[in-house]
């Protein structure tokens, strides 16, 4: 598939004041990665970790100190007017929504920026708005009335009103109740099935992360910690499924070698996916009057937990 | 497009009913009280060149001309740099710079069509000084002005790529303008060589010079002459405006305001 951003080796230091002097803080480290045509990239860390240098880097507002970071193939520095039609940058919290005016006020606006006649840019309004579940009335409502989900909804519909096909999303749930965050990431995952846009994400919320991404990349201080598929990062840890039953009899020594615990009849093993049905198997042959079986993935954020504290 | 922020500007104006009556307030009938008082006070006791009833309508005409073309966007681009705002503007396929423009232009024509205008012919025709000639003149001189307030508010709001905070310049070029410009009072009651002095500077031609033309009192080649002068310093602010631009966002694209 065709590479639609391409990072190759890409540096970024700041150079930070101090009483002392000054001190150099990496804030990325030779990172690379690509996305494709179509591909959604989560892009996960911890505060102060370089997610929004990243993003500022790929989209070209910021340049890098060393590397190549490729847009199409072509440089996004220059901001030629061609990569700007086809770009949007969305910042949860961060809104272009006039307070004072409506949300189709706005877009209207914005719309006339990107030369979309106001018909086809209505009807597109109101597809979208369908899409994250916003009313007519909410699109006329002015943006200082409506509630933090329904802003993030209208911007939204703002950000995608010109079709982009690259987009930059940091933290497009932040602050949203778990119901709207699941509409805005309905409306992505759509927008992007359809128009095959790639997309890089960033979000505190693993959740965003899991079921968007195509494929993470995980980092820390801007060094790359792991970059890949979400099943290729809950393998990286060992333990990676739980078993938990109930068991009359005591089965201590046929457990040997496994990770487990055990609470009166109750017990948990921590086994890696590979090996779920033969320890079953295994389980049921020695155990008598098994109740409560249940098999669990561990969730991908204690996965990353495992990364980062095993770093 | 322009047609397009044209009207936002005016609904975004229109949006407050108190628009028209603050503006009002704040830039004209506060402003005239005060001078009153002050000025009724200094015309009875005094020897000025001017009389009581035309220092009042020059410092209300003054006013009228310094509100219609004061440009408050330090703030606004202020913003824009120390957050993520002005990451998000660079990739929308319109110049930054133009966008600002277009913006601040049609809210000051929002402003000048639905309250400015009507004020300034009534004040023209009751004191009996119309005259379309001097009107066109004295509009040219106001446009002047307003790009002046433009580009100064522009380089004082792009102090941002380097300062935390630029409220406190913005309050003092508000003060400095006020002084300066001759909105408080005509500038030719001061001693000449002070009055030669300042039409060497751009303060005089935000309020002085386009209110004098307004009423026809500045000579033709004193007209002309101001409008050299003013376009020598939009020439001359532009070009700082533009470099403090490039350093600025040179410095943002490095590593950020």
């Amino acid at each position: 598939m065709e590479e639609k951003i391409v990072f190759q080796s890409v540096s970024k230091s700041f150079k930070i004041k101090q009483k002392n002097g000054c001190s150099i803080l990496k804030a990325v480290d030779n990172l690379s990665f690509s996305i494709s045509s179509g591909e959604i990239l989560g892009l996960i860390g911890l505060n102060g970790s370089g997610k929004t240098t990243t993003i500022k880097m790929a989209c070209g507002v910021m340049k890098p100190d060393s590397g190549t970071i490729l847009i199409e193939n072509k440089n996004p520095f220059k901001r030629s007017m061609e990569y700007r039609k086809k770009v949007s940058l969305i910042m949860g919290q961060k809104s272009r929504l006039n307070p004072d005016l409506s949300i189709l006020d706005s877009i209207m606006m914005y719309s006339s920026f990107y030369s979309i006649p106001p018909k086809t840019a209505r009807n597109r309004t109101m597809e979208f708005s369908a899409m994250v579940d916003l009313s007519e009335n909410d699109l006329n409502k002015q943006v200082r009335k409506l509630s933090l989900g329904q802003r993030m909804k209208g911007e939204l519909t703002l950000a995608f009103i010109h079709n982009p096909e690259i987009v930059f999303l940091d933290e497009p749930t932040l602050g949203l109740d778990f119901l709207t965050q699941r509409k805005i990431r309905d409306f992505i995952k759509d927008y992007c099935r359809e128009t095959g846009a790639s997309m890089i994400l960033t979000s505190h919320y693993i959740n965003d992360i899991e079921t968007l991404s195509d494929r993470i990349l995980l980092i820390d201080k801007g060094r790359k910690l792991f970059y890949g598929t979400t099943d290729q990062l809950k393998n990286l840890v060992p333990d990676n499924s739980t078993i938990s039953f109930d068991c009359e009899t005591d089965i201590n020594s046929h457990l040997e070698g496994f990770n487990y615990s055990v609470n009166e009849n109750s017990y948990i093993l921590k086994i890696n996916s590979n090996n779920v049905e033969s320890t079953i198997q295994s389980i049921l042959k020695n155990c008598r009057n098994i109740g409560n079986l249940s098999v669990n993935k561990i969730g991908l954020e204690e996965v990353i937990e495992t990364v980062f504290k095993g770093e | 497009m322009i047609m397009s922020i044209f009207k936002i500007q005016y609904k975004i104006y229109s949006m407050y009913k108190i628009h028209f009556f603050s503006d009002f307030a704040g830039h004209i009938l506060f402003p005239v009280l005060i001078n009153v008082l002050f000025w009724k006070g200094m015309a009875d006791s005094n020897v000025l060149d001017y009389s009581f009833v035309d220092l009042m309508v020059y410092i209300i005409m003054a006013n009228l001309v310094m509100s219609l073309s004061q440009v408050a966007i330090e703030q606004k681009l202020s913003n824009d740099i120390r957050s993520y705002k002005l990451a998000q503007q660079l990739l929308i396929p319109v110049s930054y710079h133009k966008k600002v423009a277009i913006e601040t232009i049609s809210s000051g024509l929002v402003r000048f069509l639905f309250v400015y205008l009507p004020l300034v012919i009534l004040i023209l025709i009751l004191y009996g000084k119309m005259n379309l000639l001097f009107f066109i003149l004295g509009i040219i001189s106001i446009l002047f002005s307003f790009i002046l307030n433009f580009l100064i508010s522009a380089i004082l709001g792009e102090f941002s790529f380097w300062l935390t905070e630029v409220w406190g310049i913005a309050a003092i070029k508000n003060l400095v303008f006020v002084v300066f410009s001759g909105a408080m009072f005509p500038l030719d009651i001061l001693p000449v060589n002070i009055l030669i002095a300042f039409k060497f500077l751009p303060f005089s031609y935000m309020s002085y010079v386009p209110t004098k033309i307004l009423f026809g009192n500045y000579p033709f080649e004193g007209i002309f002459h101001s409008y050299i002068i003013a376009s020598a310093w939009c020439l001359i602010l532009f070009c700082i405006e533009r470099n403090i631009w490039k350093f600025g966002l040179r410095k943002y694209e490095s590593c950020g305001a």
